[in-house]
């Protein structure tokens, strides 16, 4: 064989090779394949980060004095290796959107937990087994908690590791908290008394039909003994808003928005007649008690916009014609 | 030399397509029960499938509906947004573990940023709070980098334009999603709450909705006068990101 014919042979290979790799690389397996290679290369550059997930991200439980109900809550670390020091306290709400102002009050007794410090390799999973075991006397209230997963980088530097000499380490270090909410009840038949006060459910009054949108401002109180989540609705002329199931604690209000396919949005209209009164009803429950709650509000709706645009053309046409008239006067 | 090159790319192809055959295997998660006690795991993932037995069905959107009525059983659990049908982690994450400022010269503000992200899933609000543990100091704590007051005056709850060489300090500015209002521009600064002081965190990124992949970057400055003492100085910079109930 020459040398020519060699070559062409050695080219015919790599073609070969090439193609059949080029198989490999469009089926699923190959794709995860080239996948997993390039995430190797970033996960070498993840190892310098700071990534934790937990779940899950809310736990509610209702229980009787005297029983006993065990869950888990995961921590997963997808950074860099870490130490973790679990703790449970007492949160209060901070506002009316949900949000929390954790405590340094810790959780009581009868809820166990291992508070050890805990060291977690990169992609590695904790999992907290959280014991609830209210004793047989324990008062029919609710407690608000927060999870906190405290987190110190496995290369955090402490005052005695120090050179006070090496002026290169000027430095801030960096401790995370990612946490997780728990709400509870304590309840001997599991029926706390629920109630509610709508503290506000408003809208505008006059709206543009073409440039005002329509939304409802809706506040809610829980003047009850435990927290419960509105089940309801906003009904109008011709659209249903669905409330959004959101927790509202004992002795706090919140404002609620609408749900959409699992995603919270604002109670707001997307169409509205040209002209005419929109009424919109309010109708909710406690959770599944059969108390409704009803309130209502109305809007007139007109075009003001186009009544405006309206106007000024005409009044800017009547001008032109008053100007245009006195100049064939003069004339 | 022809025919090692032809012998290297041969040799990949073959171990790529060796690995390419390989097997993959997936760890499932149980489910833990006795007449005593139920452990719930929850849901990673929309895959995980939900749990069931024969006496119930384990929803992990509605939550568990115990065997029975409550008088019985004595519990009812709920796990994850009620609106959300699968349990969605909540996820936080930094680019950095530290920040590392160098040599500090005097009059010449160093600045250094990293970068957070924070996923809720789509299932509700969240807050990510700040606070330092104590203002830049030295090991003995003799000497500290006060924090900023910025041009004028600047605090951890609002911040304000810090442009000038000759004020000094240490403080941070916010950009990107969800963050305070008060950072109109990567001009404005605020010092981080000092919770040596009794300071409560302040809040650096907070939303009321949905939060799916949220990311704010975090600018850190340092600025020093010719009176500041040789050292090295450190703090430590506390994140909490919790969502909301």
């Amino acid at each position: 064989m020459n040398k020519l014919q060699i070559t062409n042979l050695q080219n015919k290979t790599k073609l070969i090779f090439v193609l059949l790799l080029s198989s490999i690389f469009a089926t699923p397996k190959g794709q995860a394949l080239l996948t997993s290679y390039s995430l190797l290369a970033k996960q070498i550059y993840a190892q310098e980060a700071i990534n934790l997930s937990v779940t899950p991200p809310l736990f509610e439980l209702t229980i009787a004095p005297d029983k006993e109900v065990r869950q888990i809550f995961s921590l997963i670390n997808s950074g860099s290796d870490v130490y973790i020091t679990p703790k449970i306290v007492y949160f209060v709400p901070s506002d009316e959107f949900g949000n929390v102002e954790i405590t340094d009050t810790k959780s009581p007794d009868w809820i166990k937990y291992d508070n050890s410090k805990v060291f977690l390799k990169q992609d590695a999973k904790l999992d907290l087994n959280v014991v609830f075991f209210p004793p047989p006397d324990l008062p029919e209230t609710d407690h608000f908690l927060t999870i906190v997963f405290e987190a110190e980088n496995d290369n955090l530097d402490t005052n005695d590791n120090l050179d006070e000499l090496d002026e290169n380490k000027n430095s801030s270090e960096y401790t995370t908290q990612i946490a997780s909410n728990i709400l509870v009840t304590v309840s001997k038949d599991g029926n706390p008394k629920k109630a509610a006060e709508i503290i506000k459910f408003s809208t505008v009054k006059i709206a543009d039909s073409l440039l005002t949108p329509v939304s409802y401002e809706l506040v809610i109180k829980n003047v009850g003994n435990s927290f419960w989540k509105p089940n309801g609705k906003i009904v109008t002329n011709n659209q249903t808003l669905k409330l959004a199931p959101q927790n509202i604690l004992s002795n706090y209000s919140r404002k609620i928005s609408c749900i959409e396919a699992e995603t919270l949005v604002p109670c707001k209209l997307d169409g509205k007649p040209f002209i005419g009164l929109v009424k919109a009803n309010l109708e909710f429950t406690t959770d599944e008690d059969p108390k409704l709650y009803r309130a209502e509000v109305k809007t007139f709706v007109f075009p003001f916009s186009v009544l405006v645009i309206f106007s000024a053309s005409l009044l800017t046409l009547l001008r032109y014609k008053f100007i245009f008239k006195l100049w064939r006067r003069r004339d | 030399m022809r025919k090692i090159k032809c012998f290297v790319f041969y040799l990949t192809a073959l171990t790529l397509f060796i690995v390419h055959c390989s097997s993959f295997t997936v760890s499932a998660q149980e489910r833990i029960e006795s007449p005593n006690y139920r452990i719930i795991f929850p849901n990673l993932n929309s895959g995980a499938g939900i749990p069931s037995s024969s006496s119930y069905i384990l929803d992990s959107t509605l939550g568990q509906t115990a065997p029975g009525p409550y008088s019985s059983s004595g519990y009812r659990v709920k796990a994850g947004f009620q609106y959300v049908h699968s349990i969605i982690p909540f996820s936080f994450s930094i680019s950095d573990v530290a920040i590392n400022f160098g040599t500090l010269a005097p009059n010449t503000p160093i600045t250094d940023s990293s970068t957070i992200t924070i996923s809720a899933g789509g299932a509700g609000g969240y807050q990510v709070k700040a606070s330092e543990n104590n203002p830049l100091k030295t090991f003995d704590g003799a000497n500290t980098i006060p924090d900023t007051l910025c041009d004028t005056t600047c605090s951890e709850i609002l911040a304000a334009s810090w442009t000038s060489s000759t004020k000094y300090g240490f403080g941070f500015n916010m950009s990107g999603d969800d963050i305070p209002a008060d950072f109109t521009s990567t001009d404005y600064f605020r010092q981080f709450a000092d919770r040596s002081l009794g300071e409560s965190p302040s809040i650096i990124m907070s939303s009321n909705n949905i939060g799916r992949s949220r990311t704010a970057t975090i600018t850190y400055k340092v600025n020093t006068s010719n009176l500041q003492p040789a050292g090295t100085y450190r703090n430590i910079i506390t994140f909490s990101a919790i969502p909301s109930y």
